[in-house]
């Protein structure tokens, strides 16, 4: 038996395509890997090889908050929102944004910490984080008061698109930005 | 009481050191640090005089730059020779470009998010949400609706009701129009003609809306309302 096939004989490829099609949310190659009964290892190429495939379709295989997901291209949402209304929610402020951009770089991180690099309370932002899910709560603090510690979550990746925290903008690089000096 | 002072452009007395600094184009390592002050300063008489809630985190940062003010006039002869001299400003300085590399990230995590939003994961993501409850909407609606009739013509004649169109010729309109439309049409599109031809199509929408044939959409609060049609209907 072909090492790619599963044991009806279907190909490997064609049933992780089927499975990272209807996942729900973004699936990392961890929980594909008993899915499907392949190792990351097997599984790593044929991810490329399937990303090479949906190379210049109306869809892509992508890579966001640690997992495997297909997504219309950007080009193409003029169409798909003709049917799909995008439930996006109020706007996050300039303010929610910047907390957000602390917490993320600094994670994890208590409120005064972040009060400090922003120069003002941030209470009413961080519970609006919290209530929209951008933020959890991670443990508290060993000091007195033990206050609670804060870190960004998979939300917050997808919503950002972004791959993993590794994937967020390196701090030198935005401070050599046209604002930078 | 909620001292946070909600001005659009400055959320905090960093951003508007950090105005300061950019629109003068001052060095942010030398700081001209009473010019500065003087400037802080008189910006924080504006907004009081303005009215405005100036949240304490303000007066505290005149505080520190009034501080450094008399510092940096402390004669040089106090410090012994040889002995290195730590610029009063330092702190201040390292502070405000931590804040700014953050305050720059805003501008590029926006971007991606925007980037993200074009595009639509394959089963949707729950963004096809249930079919709007017409409970929910109606006050939204009728709110669009007292929109679209203060537009309506005025009518030249009375048009009794019983020469307007029939609810179920409205409800096959109505279906026609999203039907061709091949997809989402905005509420204010869907009506035309003289004020009982207005009613009797909206009354068609909210028949549509309860049999499940097309959905209401706002983008945001009192923006744009979409009429989405169910896939079974296109």
């Amino acid at each position: 038996m072909n090492a790619n096939e599963d044991e009806k004989g279907l190909p490997l490829k064609n049933v992780v395509e089927a499975v990272l099609f209807v996942t729900p949310d973004p699936l990392p190659l961890r929980k594909l890997g008993p899915i499907v009964g392949a190792s990351p290892d097997e599984l790593k190429p044929i991810i490329r090889q399937l990303q090479d495939e949906y190379e210049g379709r109306g869809v892509e295989l992508a890579f966001v908050a640690g997992g495997y997901r297909f997504y219309s291209r950007p080009e193409y949402a003029r169409w798909a929102e003709k049917i799909l209304p995008v439930e996006k929610g109020p706007r996050l402020s300039r303010a929610a944004v910047e907390t957000l951009a602390i917490i993320a770089y600094r994670q994890p991180v208590t409120r005064v910490a972040v009060e400090e690099v922003r120069g003002v309370k941030c209470d009413s932002v961080l519970k609006t984080l919290l209530e929209r899910k951008f933020i959890a709560t991670h443990g508290r603090e060993d000091v007195p008061g033990r206050p609670f510690r804060y870190r960004t979550t998979k939300k917050f990746l997808q919503h950002f698109g972004l791959a993993g925290l590794d994937d967020l903008p390196s701090l030198e690089e935005l401070d050599r930005g046209p604002n930078g000096k | 009481m909620d001292y946070r002072v909600k001005l659009p452009v400055y959320e905090g007395p960093l951003d508007l050191l950090l105005f300061l600094i950019q629109r003068d184009e001052v060095d942010v390592y030398d700081i001209p640090i009473s010019r500065i002050t003087e400037q802080y300063v008189a910006y924080l008489e504006l907004m009081q005089e303005l009215n405005l809630a100036v949240a304490g985190e303000f007066f505290v940062m005149a505080a520190t730059l009034m501080e450094i003010k008399s510092a940096m006039l402390l004669p040089r002869a106090e410090v012994p020779a040889g002995e290195e001299i730590e610029d009063p400003r330092a702190a201040l300085v390292a502070r405000l470009l931590e804040y700014r590399k953050y305050k720059n990230a805003v501008g590029t995590l926006s971007r991606r998010a925007a980037e993200q939003d074009l595009k639509y994961p394959a089963g949707g993501d729950g963004r096809l949400g249930d079919t709007a409850a017409v409970g929910e909407s109606i006050f939204v609606l009728l709110n669009a609706l007292r929109d679209v009739l203060a537009r309506a013509p005025e009518a030249r004649e009375v048009v009794p009701a019983r020469r307007g169109p029939t609810l179920e010729q409205q409800i096959d309109y109505l279906r026609d129009r999203l039907k061709s439309a091949g997809g989402r049409v905005r509420f204010e599109e869907l009506f035309e003609g003289p004020r009982i031809v207005i009613v009797v199509t909206f009354l068609a929408l909210l028949e549509l809306l309860r049999a499940g044939e097309c959905r209401v959409r706002q983008d945001r609060a009192f923006e744009q309302i979409w009429i989405y049609p169910s896939l079974a209907l296109l």
